[in-house]
């Protein structure tokens, strides 16, 4: 059970990492969140195993801030 | 240009053209601004991190890492910010947890019913130009050149996200500048005509030097005050603009102090609705009509002045690259 704890923790923690890697910069400003700030809590996070409540924090906190289907013309 | 205004209540009677001539009124929504009929249907809309005003080689007005939202119209580039203090910022210990939720307590009280605004009309940018991130120390950044009076000139900067190509954005604003200008100004000559007929097809700016501005420069381009804000299309512009533009106050020299007398206005240009004998006078320093008989302007206290044609002539044409000032 423990184990599977911290199985969970450390899964979720790069998960969410990867997740907000992969968003770009300019999702993250639309979402008025500093990119910078939320990964270095959410690696923090997990490298300390308490990546399940970084995950948790950043699902509520950030996710739903993300623009859907926001077309970009000056996107790179 | 930018400033912290007050959010209208949805049941107050507003007038978005005379209202939003310096700064663009705010809407009821976050981030939203009340659009005028000449800003078109084609708005585009970014979100930038960071603002910042310079007059004078001074830091007049700055905000960074907050959220705003910025509209490319037909008429203006405008942006809009609902969350401009944010307070927090203590660090430290488990006492920090309290003082950044008192401290965002305390702004969000500050800021409510207010918006910070700003706005760059088409017709008072001289030069537009970008920045392009190229490494951890540039940025992608947006700027405006503008003048408050002759000497006094300004630049607007606005930050835009690493993935958001500037020097695109900064294309298609000279391009919709440069349109709106031919379709705005009557008394164009055939080389400002020239200029600004190229601008309308300019294609993005690039450098490969870091930091390096490459800008698009108009011909010309009119003082900052609520004269140059009124120039609107024909076909849309409120009936007070029109007259406020058709006020015959042009004069050869910068420095007349006396008024045209009436004899000199051609009856054609006259509106009905001013007399022959009433010369129109407006302040060269803030814009604001000032009467007949006044010596000094009632808005800012200044010595009235006859206002020239106030545009700013300037003998480059081609955009020209320039290191920006870190």
């Amino acid at each position: 059970m423990i184990t599977l704890l911290i199985v969970l923790s450390y899964a979720s923690g790069i998960v969410a990492i990867l997740h907000g890697l992969a968003k770009p910069a300019s999702e993250w400003v639309a979402a008025d969140r500093n990119r910078g700030y939320w990964l270095t809590m959410m690696v923090t996070g997990t490298v300390l195993g308490v990546g399940l409540i970084a995950t948790a924090f950043y699902v509520v906190g950030v996710v739903p801030r993300y623009a859907s289907g926001e077309e970009n013309v000056f996107r790179k | 240009m930018i400033g912290i205004e007050e959010v209208p209540e949805p049941d107050e009677s507003i007038d978005v053209f005379e209202d939003g001539l310096i700064l663009p009124v705010p809407a009821g929504e976050r981030n939203t601004i009340h659009f005028e009929e000449r800003d078109g249907s084609n708005i585009q809309r970014l979100t930038a991190s960071h603002v910042e005003l310079r007059a004078g080689g001074k830091t007049v007005f700055k905000a960074p890492d907050v959220k705003l939202d910025v509209f490319i119209t037909d008429a203006r580039v405008a942006f809009a910010c609902s969350k401009f203090d944010k307070g927090g910022g203590w660090i430290g210990g488990p006492a920090t947890l309290v003082l950044n939720a008192g401290s965002k307590a305390l702004a969000a009280r500050r800021r409510r019913g207010k918006m910070l605004v700003g706005q760059m009309r088409f017709p008072w940018i001289s030069n537009v130009g970008s920045t392009t991130k190229t490494g951890w120390l540039s940025e992608e950044n947006l700027y405006f050149d503008a003048s408050f009076s002759k000497g006094e000139s300004c630049r607007m900067t606005l930050q835009l996200p690493k993935n958001v190509s500037a020097s695109r954005a900064a294309a298609e604003i000279a391009r919709r500048a440069a349109t709106y200008r031919l379709a705005v100004e009557d008394e164009l000559s055939d080389d400002e005509r020239q200029a600004l007929e190229q601008l309308a097809e300019c294609e993005p700016l690039t450098s490969s030097v870091k930091n390096q501005i490459s800008f698009h420069q108009f011909p010309t381009h009119w003082f900052v005050n609520e004269k140059s804000a009124r120039l609107s299309p024909a076909e849309i512009a409120p009936a007070a603009a029109a007259e406020a533009l058709r006020s015959p106050v042009e004069v050869p020299s910068a420095t007349a102090e006396v008024p045209l007398p009436a004899a000199q206005v051609p009856a054609a240009e006259a509106m009905p609705s001013v007399q022959l004998e009433e010369v129109q006078v407006f302040c060269e320093q803030c814009g604001a009509r000032v009467g007949e008989h006044d010596r000094f302007c009632a808005s800012c206290g200044k010595l009235a002045r006859v206002e020239t044609s106030s545009r700013q002539d300037d003998p480059q044409v081609a955009a020209v690259d320039q290191t920006s000032a870190r």
